[in-house]
């Protein structure tokens, strides 16, 4: 049997452990965002609102609080009044930095604390009155009275089967790629080892450390970033060693500098990956410092849009799509600056939107994302506008729940997207070759085409690793890698890893459930969802559902900057999913507990 | 808060529909491409250098090879006489010809299986990899000798099985070497055009024979008509005379008429037919209808006749299409319907392809035999007699061959061809209704000194005995 006829059975087994591990993933994963939702029910410990218009006091009910709080004759208001002068959406208490405050919601509304008219966001502490319109609360803050048992989140889910078919895969995959380097390819095997040595050492040592070390760590999402890069490193050592022409061993000079090159660049790739798990637990451990990545996201105000500036003056070399987005730093290295841009941009998002912000807050917000949108263009890096502006919108809508608002900006943004159209030439040159792709070909859309063609080729199970043609696509290893994938591994991988994406974005979503602050909420949104949206719009991109802009599939396409910056990224995730309620309050000097009259 | 969770449900469910839709479009984007770009003008050669290296192998039915990959890289015919000739059929690995064995069976030739069971056969047994054989109906000899008949002029020649509707030879010319068209180098106009499938011929007096069958079948068939034959008077002002003979055919019954081609009788058969019942008769002989080649395309007949023009009609009865008159046929067609006469009406659906193998040499997707289009059974026998008349006192005595019962349809052509310029085309069809010869066959080649019925007379003298 040749090792063609080897690789060509062995992408059953690939399939099967591939989709097998992606179910199982898929299906705790919808099971945990099922009890979180119902987790997220629970309210704050350790502080609520007592009812004390009620003339019996003993008859008073404690209200429960939330990190976002609403109070309103609304049917989903948190606490809901209807007595005379409660408006729908009447007042917010939230906790912000620690601290709670009160805010009224609309204009008009009629709000007291401790007897004063309330017309702006006002701190609350314990034994405040607060009066809206004829109902009466008292805020108590019971800390003041004893440690509060705070809720242990729901114990973090794990698919021990997953982790063994996540290994059996990179195992199988590794001793299948060693074995194609033979001949002259064979002293590219020490770079091939190394690199999955290194990683499996790395991603195992963590998988077994972290979740002993940090409570509460997601062990899913994990799993799930450890099966992509996986993945990912298979595909990458097969396009850089595999079938790539050589010098003749003879012509010594030639044939080792190729040699040189070729294990230089897979060692590029590995070890950004490498390194990006390296600093994991360091980046996890940022996280969950409440107040610090709240820091950054003042920084990410002006070091975002700075970033795209830079890129567009200092950017240049391989061009993806008409862009230019690497800057060539001394010694060889060339970054990409926009990969992390989009971090900040997450981290500013969620600081915005922590808790709901004021018209004038919003009106700022906008301003600030569309000179960044405006930078984007100009690069232009569709791509990331096409990620960010999806993105911008879901948190703004789920955490201020202004859906037509919502609706209306998604229209403005259509309308934008027509000018852009109507400016730009290479935005027209793209859309002509995604509508004419199904009648000719052209040089707009000839690189989606022999990518179709790949995807054609590769059928349920694809061809096996190694057996695929991704010579002639342009840009296999970046842009195009899910045509490769497809080809190689077969449409049941392609599908699985949009599954994956998909968890992603559920264990995102799930604990931003049940954050306990407003800042945690819109980040685990914000970075799920980008995770999400840029493997949505590179899958559609690459296939034809939609025009292509330059994007990276994350943890599997080409690119050092690329797939550090979403390892970073993931590492944010994993730290805030662990920030507990304790982490959420400013410290009180809790006092000794002493008896007190009437409350026992 | 909960605000909060109605909002995430709300983006979940936004989300999921989203993710279905992506998984959704990617099974079809997949489906999509498999039929749509199977074979594309300007398709990555690269790719197609690596993806048919482990191609199988298209096999004549005399066992010639005449595409092999078996040496790592793809090879055509070896005898370069054979590889010439087939060309337009078995095609080329970079798809610079289209609608070819090589283009339009790349799934099997590559081993893209739907039987996932099957596969997994094959990749137990480690040949997974490997492509399937594609097995021809076409004999390497007979299309060495057609294709060095026309002598590199412009033509086609089609030999099949009327029986069975196997395509025994297709050969058109001038072609070139397969190596040339991988290379793009050295390629003569028009030669990656397969003039036998898609060459859009008027038919000229071989169009007699669907004339003649619409006469007498219509309510104007007089079987004792008789036309004065005056040579270059036309048979209406402006309408068809002996433009090309220019005989004096004198008085002309239709047996004489048909074997010598009397356009002037045939012009008021056409006058008398009409239009309708002549574009109807047309279309029972398969014009405007699908001939039902499986795997390549072969191009559909046209017919549109003049309504209120005599001497238009009268042109375009002879298979002279002129002014509005829309009137082409495939060399493959024309010999399907000299089948059809000698088959007893029966017109067999063509094949090219006889069967597929896969790599443990199991035999599948046989060819089926099946009638394509059936003629009226009151023609066959008139048509044969007068088609008979045409070869042995006609104007087809070239086409004889000792010892066969040949029958047949002559017919000259003047076309603007694919550069411009004004040719005369001979055209021949014709039959053998000797026992264990059911051949049938259609010659069209520039008239330079050359007589298609000659060639097709030099290539019925070739053809083996087929035992029953
Ligand atoms: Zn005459």
């Amino acid at each position: 049997m040749t090792l063609a006829g080897i690789a060509h059975l062995a992408r059953y087994a690939f399939a099967g452990a591939i989709v097998l591990a992606a179910v199982l993933l898929l299906h705790k994963s919808l099971r945990g965002m099922r009890q979180k939702m119902r987790w997220a029910l629970h309210p704050v410990h350790g502080f609520f609102l007592i009812e004390s218009d009620v003339l019996d006091r003993t008859q008073a009910r404690a209200q429960k609080l939330y990190h976002t709080t609403i109070i309103g004759s609304s049917r989903i208001a948190d606490i809901r009044r209807k007595e005379r002068g409660v408006r729908k959406n009447h007042a917010m208490i939230y906790l912000f930095n620690g601290v709670w405050y009160l805010r009224p919601l609309e204009s008009g509304a009629d709000i007291w604390l401790n007897g004063k008219p309330v017309d702006k966001d006002t701190k609350l502490t314990h034994s405040d009155s607060i009066g809206l319109g004829t109902a009466r609360f008292d805020f108590i803050d019971d800390r003041l009275f004893g440690s509060p048992i705070l809720a242990k989140p729901a114990s973090s889910e794990e698919s021990p089967f997953a982790i063994l078919l996540t290994l059996a895969l990179l195992f199988s995959g590794g001793v299948l790629l060693f074995f194609l380097l033979r001949g002259p390819y064979a002293p590219l095997r020490p770079a091939l080892m190394i690199s999955f040595g290194g990683f499996v050492f790395l991603s195992l040592l963590w998988r077994l450390i972290l979740p002993h070390v940090i409570p509460g760590f997601d062990r899913i999402l994990y799993q799930t970033m450890h099966l992509l890069a996986v993945i990912g490193l298979i595909l990458q050592a097969r396009l850089t060693f595999v079938g790539r022409v050589l010098p003749e061993v003879t012509d010594k000079v030639a044939y080792n500098a190729r040699i040189d090159q070729l294990a230089r660049s897979f060692y590029v790739q590995a070890g950004a990956l490498l390194l990006g798990l390296l600093i994991l637990p360091l980046v996890i451990a940022i996280a969950r410092r409440g107040r610090l990545l709240e820091k950054l996201a003042y920084a990410g105000i002006v070091l975002t849009p700075l970033f795209y500036a830079a890129t567009y003056v200092l950017g240049g070399g391989l061009e993806t799509h008409g862009a230019r987005l690497w800057i060539h730093l001394p010694f060889g290295v060339t970054l990409q600056l926009t990969e992390f841009a989009k971090i900040l941009f997450v981290l500013v998002l969620a600081y915005v939107f922590k808790n709901r912000p004021t018209a004038k807050q919003q009106w700022l917000f906008a301003l600030w994302a569309l000179f960044n949108f405006g930078l984007m263009f100009m690069l232009p890096d569709l791509g990331s506008i096409m990620i960010l502006l999806p993105v911008t919108l879901i948190v703004f809508a789920v955490m201020t729940s202004e859906f037509l608002k919502t609706f209306l900006l998604l229209v403005g943004g259509s309308a934008l997207a027509l000018v852009a159209y109507r400016l730009f030439p290479y935005v027209q040159r793209r859309i002509f070759g995604w509508m004419s792709l199904w009648d000719e070909i052209n040089d707009q859309n000839r690189q989606i085409v022999y990518g179709l063609q790949a995807v054609a080729r590769g059928g349920l199970f694809g061809v096996g690793v190694g057996n695929g043609a991704p010579g002639g696509i342009p840009l296999a290893a970046s842009d195009m890698v899910f045509s490769v994938l497809a080809e190689e591994f077969g449409m049941l991988v392609g599908l699985s890893v949009v599954v994956l994406f998909i968890v992603i974005w559920l264990r995102g979503a799930s604990s931003a459930v049940i954050a306990r602050d407003g800042f945690s909420s819109s980040f685990l949104f914000g970075a799920a969802s980008i995770f999400f949206m840029e493997a949505i719009i590179v899958i559609g991109g690459t296939t034809g559902l939609i025009p292509l802009t330059g994007v990276t599939l994350p943890f599997i396409a080409q690119g050092g900057s690329s797939i550090l910056a979403k390892v970073i990224m993931m590492g944010l995730l994993l730290g805030v999913q662990t920030r507990t309620e304790a982490d959420a309050y400013e410290k009180v000097q809790v006092p000794e507990p002493q008896p007190l009259g009437g409350i026992t | 808060m909960k605000t909060l969770l109605r909002n995430v449900r709300i983006i979940l469910a936004f989300f999921l529909i989203l993710s279905i839709a992506t998984l959704i479009g990617l099974v079809i984007q997949q489906r999509r491409s498999e039929t749509h770009f199977r074979a594309v003008a300007g398709e990555n050669k690269q790719i197609l250098r690596e993806r048919y290296r482990q191609a199988g192998k298209i096999i004549s039915a005399d066992g010639v090879i005449l595409a092999d990959s078996s040496s790592g890289e793809r090879k055509y015919a070896a005898d370069g006489a054979v590889a010439e000739a087939l060309l337009q059929i078995v095609g080329d690995y970079t798809h610079n010809i289209v609608n070819t064995v090589e283009s339009q069976l790349q799934g099997p030739l590559l081993g893209n299986r739907d039987n996932l069971i099957k596969q997994l056969e094959l990749d137990v047994r480690g040949l997974g990899f490997h492509g399937d054989d594609v097995l021809l109906t076409v004999l390497a000899s007979l299309s060495k000798r057609a294709y060095q008949q026309l002598g590199g002029h412009k033509g086609a020649v089609v030999l099949l099985n009327y029986e069975t509707g196997d395509i025994i030879a297709s050969v058109s010319s001038p072609s070139t070497s397969p190596t040339n068209v991988v290379k793009w180098q050295n390629i003569p106009d028009s030669a990656l055009f397969n003039r036998a499938l898609n060459g859009r011929f008027a038919p000229g007096s071989t169009f007699k024979v669907i004339t003649a069958a619409a006469w007498m079948r219509s309510p104007a068939f007089d079987p004792n008509l008789e036309v004065h034959c005056q040579g270059d008077v036309p048979v209406v002002p402006s309408g068809a005379f002996e433009n090309h003979s220019h005989a004096n055919h004198g008085t002309v019954g239709l047996g004489e008429a048909f074997s010598q081609s009397c356009n002037i009788f045939f012009g008021q058969v056409g006058i008398n037919t009409g239009p309708d019942l002549l574009e109807q008769e047309a279309n029972t002989f398969g014009v405007g209808r699908p001939l039902g080649l499986p795997y390549l395309t072969a191009t559909q007949s046209r017919i549109e006749f003049p309504r209120n023009d005599r001497p238009l009609l009268s042109w375009a009865a002879i298979g002279q299409p002129a002014g509005e008159t829309v009137l082409t046929m495939s060399p493959l067609h024309l010999a399907m319907i000299a089948g059809g006469v000698a088959n007893d009406g029966a017109m067999m659906t063509p094949h090219i392809v006889a069967a597929l193998k896969d790599p443990l040499d199991a035999i599948y997707d046989r060819r089926s035999v099946t009638t394509q289009f059936k003629l009226p059974q009151e023609v066959v026998r008139p048509l044969d007699q007068l088609m008979s008349g045409v070869v042995t006192n006609g104007t087809g005595r070239q086409a004889a061959v000792r010892g066969h019962e040949i029958g047949g349809k002559t017919g000259t052509v003047q076309m603007t061809d694919d550069a411009g310029g004004e040719t005369i085309y001979s055209l021949f069809i014709g039959y053998d209704k000797t026992p264990g010869y059911p051949y049938a066959i259609a010659v069209v080649v520039e008239n330079k000194g050359y007589s298609a019925a000659q060639i097709a007379g030099n290539i019925l003298a070739n053809t083996s005995k087929i035992e029953p």
